[in-house]
């Protein structure tokens, strides 16, 4: 545990991941100014920046939306989950961009604030094909920047897990906000039905995988929920974790982590800090008369979870 | 309805303006009063934690005014 806080926590993968994000931002933007400037010459440089801006920030939304379900489906992708944080600010700041041009472009030429001119230089709230699209934006905006302003550790530990956690599941809100400013925006263009379709597969991507992942939660839950009278769940044998490494299991909606490392088991709740840390409780028995509902009865040593319990406890086989 | 926009949104101003002046202080002084590894951090640190101590500065000061209490 370090003494004081760093600004910004890099090592040598999480640099090798900033450096593969920034060249993947870098090529998109110049792809997307070149075709516009190839097929749509007569659009100006304003335009082509909000345009790019827009579109990469939103597809980036929908990356780090699908990184939480992918990892729960596949442990090949935890590696994109490693860094995620860098790449939701990245995104805010591209987001940002976008908004000003916007702001700039659209309402700062006459007397009103840009500001309120967001909101009344259109006021056709109640049609559907004209509707004020950019105030979607502007609410997206706003979660968009609470959740950046608060992802040092410095938020986590400060605001607490349950605080932190709830301000940053804003960003499904967020994400049905900005479907709406897509949505009503592309509806107010000639010609786009292009764009139109790209976002059913954008949200189908995300709904699909989250769903996914929800059926796989599920599946793997279907433990029995503590059969012995002091509270302890059979879990899985003991060999069936291999030293230094764990297993996940969900008991009663929890997902717990169980490691193995020098001899010794220990359990705990939730892998992610931000997640209400915990420490479960966990102990070993020979399975002589396993609890009814276990399917080990080998004789080999068979792990039990207690959940939930506030402090750690280390178990020696 | 221009109206109505006009004093939120200068409402929206001055909750943000009063929040950049308690973030300067917070960054200063009210991180490290209630958390002691905000003592000694960087600068680049105090910058990063601006914008956050801005936007969410009534809880924090309730945060602050709780521990001095307390200490
Ligand atoms: C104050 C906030 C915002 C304002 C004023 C705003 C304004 C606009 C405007 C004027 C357009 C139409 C641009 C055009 O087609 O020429 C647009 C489109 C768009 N905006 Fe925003 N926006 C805001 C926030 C956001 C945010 C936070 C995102 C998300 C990441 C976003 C994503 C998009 C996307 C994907 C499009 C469609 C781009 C296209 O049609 O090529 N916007 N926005």
């Amino acid at each position: 545990m370090s003494v004081n806080y760093a600004p910004i926590l890099w090592n040598r993968q999480k640099k090798r991941y900033d450096r593969i994000m920034l060249g993947l931002i870098a090529l998109y933007l110049i792809l997307f100014a070149a075709f516009q400037l190839l097929f749509r010459p007569e659009i100006s440089p304003e335009t082509i920046i909000i345009r790019a801006t827009a579109t990469l920030a939103f597809l980036m939304l929908h990356l780090i939306l699908m990184i939480g379900p992918l990892c729960r489906l596949d442990h090949r992708f935890l590696p994109l989950l490693y860094n995620r944080r860098h790449l939701g600010v990245t995104m805010f700041l591209i987001a940002l961009i976008h908004a000003t041009f916007s702001i700039i472009q659209f309402h700062a030429l006459g007397d009103v604030n840009p500001l309120v001119s967001v909101f009344t230089s259109n006021i056709n709230y109640q049609s559907v094909s004209q509707f004020p699209f950019q105030v979607f934006g502007f609410f997206a905006l706003l979660i968009l920047f609470l959740m950046a302003a608060t992802s040092h550790d410095f938020w986590l530990d400060n605001l607490g897990p349950r605080i932190w956690k709830s301000l940053h599941m804003m960003v499904y809100f967020a994400y049905a906000l900005l479907v709406m400013h897509v949505l009503l925006g592309v509806l107010q263009q000639e010609g786009y039905p292009a764009g139109a379709a790209l976002l059913g597969v954008g949200m189908a991507a995300v709904t699909g995988l989250h769903l996914a992942a929800a059926i796989k939660g599920k599946r793997m839950e279907d433990r029995p929920a503590g059969t012995a009278a002091d509270g302890f769940v059979p879990v899985c044998r003991v060999d069936e974790i291999l030293e230094n490494r764990a297993k996940v299991v969900i008991i009663r909606q929890e997902n717990i982590a169980i490691f193995k490392y020098d001899g010794k088991l220990s359990a705990v709740n939730n892998v992610c800090k931000h997640q209400n840390y915990r420490w479960v409780k966990a102990r070993s028995s020979t399975a002589a008369s396993p609890a009814p509902g276990t399917a080990t009865n080998t004789g080999r040593k068979t792990v039990s979870l207690r959940p939930p319990l506030q402090k750690r406890s280390l178990l020696t086989m | 309805m221009e109206a109505f926009v006009t004093l939120v949104v200068n409402l929206f101003l001055f909750y943000l303006l009063l929040g950049l002046l308690f973030a300067l202080v917070f960054a200063w002084k009210g991180a490290g009063a209630i958390d002691a590894k905000a003592i000694q951090a960087s600068w680049f640190f105090k910058l990063l934690i601006l914008p956050g101590a801005m936007a969410l500065w009534p809880l924090l000061l309730t945060k602050w005014i709780a521990k001095s209490k307390r200490s």
